[in-house]
């Protein structure tokens, strides 16, 4: 048994590894430009010279390691450059690699890039009074357009809108600018007619070390450094461990309260099957835990915090945990938070002791069906002595692996209850950064439940082992 | 209550599928020097018109029709400004001036097509992931390691193309007779390559793969998933919401549960006295499992259906209440509770529409039940 446990203890290694490639892959493809959040973080506003913004993306960029490759090793078709993962440097990054996607060609693709940025150039090295005047403005934004294009498609069409100005500019422009106008132009026309060899599609791998974007992260991460949250450039991890007290301060009253409600009624109906009350409680079993626990939530608040249906219902404080100052004590803020706390509690106490119950009555009356239980009572012992002590440990072994898998899950799992009822716990916390797209705390979150999950589910085992009797004694 | 159970659970899908034509702010059949017309039909339908109504909906409103004379959630028994008393809204209205009641009939069908589609999907991918596994057992497959390694550069080789399709693609259209002369080269890539792997003697060693174990450690992994999380932030991973993604997504996480059910009866139907009598008259597993084996494993399937249906119907109410995933344009039946989250005073967005997901849960929980009861 100790070599079991020991060795699914080893095993957390490999399954963080696994979660980890898994979470870093995962916010590789979350929507959205990281360089951007932070820029907007850092209240960067918009620079009048174009170069200077860039620099600003570009050193961004190179904090967060963009110009690192993405992971210790890649396999590409040949044609593909090397040094792709570079291009996340730039602002254009990203429509870059999407048209070389479609046109492998990463020369006139980054010719291209470096002729539109010097006519853009060209364009604001004029005088003021010259900049706006008609044909400059149009070419400006027809430029700007091409330059945010999502897709090749878009790109297309952005660029046969910036052929169309054609001849309604040429007469008017200076001779270089025209020129380099002409080059964009041709630069592209030579793109999508650029062919490369079938050669090209054989597979190639390389190399790159620890210097990877995926070992820094991981790193860090070990560190239990998870970055700022891009709403307010705080650390996740503080943020994270600040929503936690209370998410675990509710969730523990919660499930004392769902021991409290589903244990007792669980055994008196499984016990007294056939009276009429155990029935009707069977039913109210079947019908909370039917219902959502959202609309449960939304009844509960309806009902006892606003007098909007009776005020003598009115019983409970209102939605939220009081007015508290993050400087104030923690016994401080608990004794405020308390008797807020108490309903949202009861309501995942009502819905998961319903489920709670069912599944205990369900086990005892398996385990009543059995031999021994007959037999136990032909001896002649109390019903109520036998149903306590050997019933109810026999039904209730296969739940603690559940109860305590369920623990982590229902921190993070606790969305609804904390939306509805405005506690600022990782619930909440976890559904304002998906809305936020806060993608820092979102796969920190995920990580840390992943890993608390992983462990509980050793901690189940270890449980499942030590109390199963069968296992202990056999061994 | 079976009887009431059954009727519900028609009402539902008959709902479902002709939610259209039962609440719709355009009427059914209008007439005008020309003929009939049959503005339920298009979209475009010009109000203005002249074409007398013959027949109107059940109820007047389009679950997105916005009827401003009442807007700013009216009670069901309150004023309500109308023309005629056919006119009324039967269970209020919310901020916006929608009617609820048209709003609950299209979130019967939103939950009707997200139900339907996502259970199929998982029963197919469940019956794919579970099937032959089980049927094989840990020790019944056995192959050679060079067919084994054949297969894991085929699995490769069709990851790499499936990765990088759109510069393969690109390229590939450059040249008339490159697609036919890559798919030649790489079939004879194959071929040579498995001629000189079967050349080996150590590779011709026939192997027991333990596919059961391999895949019951997927079915109990992804069973661990902690369900409202993983939804929440696969939803949120998505750059458009679309009703589709809640399918994917639900797919994903329901399957294991279709799975385990067919595993569970899988393993029972295998021990059966038919399938070792087909077995010894020659027939081929294929045939064994797809003819003999799965019109049994079916019959149970229905319950868990069932039971995924109802979970099916909670994620799905349980995400528009969170407003995420679906488009704002839909009205479903979470997205109407959670209107009555920003006034509480508005009674009947809490009631009525939470009302209708506990119903419809409780309806194919019951449903679930008494199909396992009568399989026995």
């Amino acid at each position: 048994m100790l070599f079991q446990i020991i060795k699914k203890i080893l095993l957390v290694f490999p399954v963080i590894f696994l979660l980890a490639i898994l979470v870093f892959f995962l916010s590789d493809i979350a929507p959205g430009d990281k360089v951007e959040d932070y820029l907007d973080l850092n209240g960067v506003t918009i620079r009048a010279d174009e170069q200077l913004q860039k620099q600003d993306y570009i050193d961004v960029a190179k904090s967060l390691d963009l110009d690192l490759p993405c992971f210790y090793f890649s396999i590409t078709p040949r044609i593909y450059p090397d040094t792709l993962y570079k291009l996340n440097l730039y602002p254009t990054g990203k429509l870059r690699k999407t048209l070389f996607k479609r046109y492998p060609a990463i020369g006139k693709i980054d010719s291209l890039f470096i002729n539109m940025e010097s006519l853009l150039g060209s364009i604001a090295s004029l005088d003021d009074s010259l900049i706006r005047r008609e044909p400059y403005p149009a070419l400006k934004t027809a430029i700007l357009t091409l330059r945010n294009s999502d897709s090749p498609e878009e790109f297309k069409q952005n660029f046969d809108e910036l052929r169309s100005l054609r001849k309604s500019i040429k007469a008017d422009l200076p001779v270089k600018t025209s020129e380099l106008y002409e080059r964009i132009i041709s630069s592209y026309s030579l793109l999508v007619s650029s062919k490369s060899s079938l050669a090209g599609l054989l597979p190639k791998m390389s190399f790159y070390g620890t210097e990877n974007r995926f070992h820094k992260w991981f790193g860090k991460v070990l560190r239990l450094d998870f970055g700022i949250s891009i709403v307010d450039g705080q650390k996740v991890f503080s943020k994270i461990l600040k929503s936690l007290k209370w998410t675990l301060l509710y969730i523990l009253i919660a499930y004392i309260l769902t021991f409290a409600v589903a244990i007792p009624l669980g055994i008196y109906t499984a016990a007294n099957a056939k009276k009429n009350l155990s029935k009707f409680f069977n039913i109210v079993f079947i019908a909370f835990h039917s219902m959502p626990l959202f609309w449960l939530a939304t009844l509960a608040v309806l009902l006892f915090t606003t007098s909007e249906i009776s005020s003598a219902l009115n019983i409970f404080p209102s939605i939220g945990i009081g007015n508290i100052d993050s400087d104030m004590s923690l016994s401080r803020q608990l004794s405020i938070a308390a008797p807020h706390l108490i309903l949202p509690s009861l309501v995942v106490a009502i819905h998961s002791g319903a489920y709670l119950g069912t599944l205990i009555r369900r086990n005892m009356l398996d385990e009543m069906r059995k031999k021994y239980f007959l037999a136990l009572l032909s001896r002649g012992i109390s019903k109520r002595k036998v149903i306590m002590k050997h019933i109810f440990p026999n039904s209730i072994l296969p739940l603690i692996t559940l109860l305590v898998v369920s623990l982590p899950a229902s921190l993070a799992g606790s969305v609804i209850t904390e939306v509805i009822f405005n506690i600022p716990g990782m619930g909440r916390l976890l559904y304002d950064s998906i809305l936020h797209y806060d993608w820092n705390i979102v796969f920190a979150i995920v990580l840390l439940i992943g890993f608390a999950t992983y462990m509980a589910y050793i901690l189940g085992d270890i449980l499942y082992r030590y109390f199963n009797p069968k296992i202990r004694v056999g061994q | 209550m079976n009887k009431i159970a059954y009727i519900l659970l028609i009402l539902f899908v008959l709902t479902g599928l002709f939610a259209d034509f039962i609440a719709n702010d355009r009427p059914v059949i209008c007439k005008d020097n020309t003929g009939y017309h049959y503005p339920i039909l298009s979209n475009n339908f010009n109000r203005g018109k002249d074409c007398k109504v013959v027949l109107n909906p059940i109820i007047r409103y389009s679950a997105n029709s916005i009827d401003k004379l009442n807007a700013g959630a009216i009670s069901p028994f309150g004023f309500q400004k109308l023309k005629t008393n056919q006119q009324r809204h039967f269970l209020g209205t919310d901020h916006l001036g929608r009617d609820v009641l048209a709003g609950l009939i299209h979130g019967t069908k939103i939950a009707l097509k997200i139900g339907t589609f996502s259970m199929f999907l998982a029963f197919v991918f469940g019956l794919l992931m579970s099937l032959y596994p089980t049927y094989y057992g840990d020790t019944g497959f056995r192959t050679k390691i060079s067919s084994l390694v054949l297969t894991l550069l085929s699995v490769f080789i069709f990851i790499y193309f499936i990765y990088y399709r759109e510069s393969i693609f690109s390229v590939l259209k450059q040249n008339d007779f490159s697609i036919l002369l890559v798919v030649v080269g790489l079939i004879i890539f194959l071929v040579v390559f498995w001629v000189l792997l079967s050349k080996i003697p150590l590779l011709r060693k026939p192997v027991s793969l333990p596919l059961d174990s391999f895949f019951t450690t997927i079915i109990k992994l992804f069973q661990s998933l902690p369900g409202t999380f993983v939804v929440l932030v696969m939803i949120s991973l998505f750059k458009k919401p679309s009703i589709y993604n809640i399918i994917i997504v639900i797919t994903f996480l329901k399957w294991p549960i279709i799975a385990r059910y067919i595993r569970a009866e899988m393993l029972r139907i295998k021990q059966e006295r038919f399938i070792e009598a087909s077995k010894a008259l020659g027939l081929s597993d294929n045939i064994v499992i797809w003819r003999h084996a799965l019109p049994h494993v079916l019959t149970a399937v229905i319950v868990a259906l069932s039971f995924g249906f109802a979970g099916t119907i909670l994620l799905e109410s349980t995400l528009s209440f969170l407003g995420i995933g679906l488009p704002v344009d839909h009205v479903s039946w979470g997205s109407i509770l959670s209107e009555a989250r920003a006034d509480f005073s508005a009674w009947w967005l809490a009631i009525f529409p939470g009302f209708a997901i506990f119903l419809t849960i409780l309806l194919f929980n019951y449903i679930g039940n008494l199909i396992s009861k009568k399989i026995g």
